[in-house]
């Protein structure tokens, strides 16, 4: 039997509502204008980290093409809402992500007909294809994007005593999104599929798995909420660049803060991102004339890549339950009438 | 059932690797109710075979049919549906799914079930009759990567069994596994034969397939040669051949 512990570590509230509610009290005990625009900049990664988490963490395939996503969305809130056009004082451009999103969803579903095809390596070259063939394209349709001149976007009209707040609420809504995916997936015959699917692909098709509707439905859900982060970041900066909107750099940086924090867990892409993002801006900040902050930056992902291969959450995970499990027989050995060592679910 | 009743049917299946012809003109079918052997030496084109007809590798040309039904391109899932599983030769199971989750994610169920609870009441109902018959029970909630190779062989082969299919094909199921364990595949292969599900197996073991297999299929360079009776095939020279070359 499972002990109440266990069941408790288990529960929603536990691995889903706490940490929300923790998060969404920051902007209360930190006020300062400087920690909560890190702190939007900190969860807009975790968005990242996470969305990306429900392909790759889920299905095994590393996409490179996220960005473009994120760019699309950027783009796409930028065209619809122009400069003097934030409705419902200055909430309605975060309503236009809710479209945004699921045409993104929707049209990611032919685009991950084709490049789903492809596995490992060569999945990661298309999408990193895909991923400048966008770029290449919101730098060249200047009647569109404004090419390198770049696009004006709605400026909020919030006052500058709160002017993060909704920012940070957008985001957190988004990571919300993603964490509530993600956990409801894990307990259903979905999360089964979807992880036999990341361990043996073929296996996994000889016995049933419709292995390519699922994949192509993560990669459109994981696609479409990093477009909606891509809009709420275009809405926050009021101007989109094709250099940074759809840069390899937040790619990467999205993919290494997910291994960072650990791919395929619940929370192990954000507490990357939370981890990552204000260390980079320290170090940009004290090494940034000289670009040395970049080493610093490669400095903390291969200490803990040593480490912590697997991620922070599965290596601290395991030890806690290394410990705990040895903590346990340590009780459990002078009394035989404890037959089953508290804590330990199997 | 096809109309020359035999469950399975390839006809004429070829197919080349580069300037390497795998199978060619390879004509295989299996009777329902049998335990079909498929016998050759190393390279014959056996587990090509094999891939071609689970879908796992698409054929040149050749035909296959499957419960009276003509696949123009076999697919793994597709031919799941119909009643068609197999195991593979280095036992493969999910490492990181426990070893009730991987006879769960191998029963038969529609779409709508993937929005239901991750393993169903009657899902574990299924799975753990299975793993009793198994005597993999005690080990249930473990992780697969955790059990040894044979008791990797038997999960994977109970597994193939979750889908209550028509046609099992085992690929060498008793490779390099103890004899304690072959004699148990054996058991459980003669208990569900008798149960009236029909086998082709890929077997090295002669002495495994001469007890267990009738008939027997030769295959050799991609072709069959031979197929009859354990006695049959042992008495006729050009197996010998085959195995032993000119």
């Amino acid at each position: 039997m499972i002990s109440l512990r266990a069941r408790f570590a288990q529960s929603w509230l536990v691995r889903v509502v706490v940490p929300l509610a923790v998060l969404g009290c920051v902007p209360f005990v930190l006020t300062a204008s400087w920690v909560l625009n890190l702190a939007v900049l900190g969860l807009m990664y975790a968005v990242l980290a996470s969305s990306w988490n429900l392909l790759a963490g889920y299905t095994g395939y590393i996409s490179l093409c996220h960005a473009a996503f994120f760019g699309i969305g950027a783009y796409a809130l930028g065209l619809w809402a122009g400069p003097g056009t934030a409705s419902l004082s200055g909430y309605g451009p975060f309503l236009l992500t809710i479209p945004i999103g699921l045409a993104v969803g929707a049209a990611a579903i032919p685009i991950g007909w084709i490049i789903l095809r492809t596995r490992h390596v060569t999945f990661a070259i298309v999408t990193i294809t895909l991923l400048f063939m966008v770029q290449t394209l919101a730098f060249n349709l200047t009647g569109l994007t404004g090419g390198s001149a770049g696009l004006a976007v709605a400026a909020p009209p919030f006052p500058a005593a709160w002017f993060e707040q909704p920012f940070y609420y957008a985001m957190l809504i988004l990571l919300a999104l993603c964490v509530v995916i993600f956990e409801l997936v894990r307990r259903s015959r979905l999360g089964l599929s979807l992880t036999a699917l990341r361990e043996d692909e073929e296996k996994a098709r000889g016995l049933g798995v419709p292995t390519q509707p699922l994949k192509i439905g993560a990669f459109a859900v994981s696609v479409a909420i990093t477009a909606m982060a891509g809009g709420v970041w275009a809405y926050y900066l009021t101007f989109v660049m094709p250099q940074y909107a759809i840069d390899p750099l937040v790619m990467v940086g999205t993919a290494l803060t997910a291994f960072l924090g650990g791919k395929g867990t619940l929370w192990g892409p954000a507490i990357g991102a939370l981890i990552v993002v204000p260390a980079q801006q320290y170090f940009a900040f004290r090494l940034g004339a000289s670009d040395l902050y970049l080493v610093s930056y490669a400095a903390i992902f291969l200490v803990v890549i040593l480490l912590l291969p697997r991620g922070i959450v599965p290596s601290l995970g395991e030890w806690l339950r290394k410990r705990r499990g040895g903590a346990a027989r340590a009780v459990a050995v002078p009394d035989p009438a404890a037959t089953q060592p508290v804590g330990v679910t199997r | 059932m096809s109309e020359t009743g035999n469950l399975l049917e390839a006809r004429g299946l070829h197919r080349s690797f580069g300037g390497v012809q795998a199978v060619s003109a390879c004509s295989i079918a299996v009777a329902p109710h049998t335990i079909t052997g498929l016998i050759g030496p190393n390279g014959s084109g056996k587990t090509t075979a094999f891939n071609i007809i689970t879908g796992y590798l698409a054929a040149h040309s050749g035909e296959v049919h499957f419960d009276g039904i003509h696949h123009a391109r076999p697919d793994p899932r597709r031919m799941y549906r119909a009643g068609l599983t197999r195991t593979f030769q280095q036992a493969r199971v999910f490492p990181e799914l426990t070893v009730l989750e991987n006879l769960v994610v191998a029963a038969k169920r529609d779409w709508r079930a993937l929005f239901g609870r991750r393993v169903s009441a009657a899902d574990r109902r299924q799975a753990m009759e299975m793993l009793a018959e198994f005597s993999l029970s005690e080990h249930a909630a473990k992780k697969a990567a955790q059990l040894s190779y044979g008791q990797r062989k038997l999960l994977d082969f109970a597994a193939a069994l979750m889908g209550d299919p028509k046609l099992v094909m085992l690929d060498e199921p008793t490779a390099g596994v103890n004899p304690v364990m072959i004699a148990t595949m054996e058991r459980h292969i003669r208990d569900r034969h008798e149960r009236g599900m029909t086998f082709l197996i890929v077997e090295h073991d002669m002495n495994f397939v001469m007890r267990v297999c009738d008939p027997v299929i030769v295959l050799d360079r991609g072709t069959p040669v031979v197929s009859g009776t354990p006695a049959q095939v042992q008495a006729d020279p050009r197996v010998l051949e085959a195995y032993l070359g000119d």
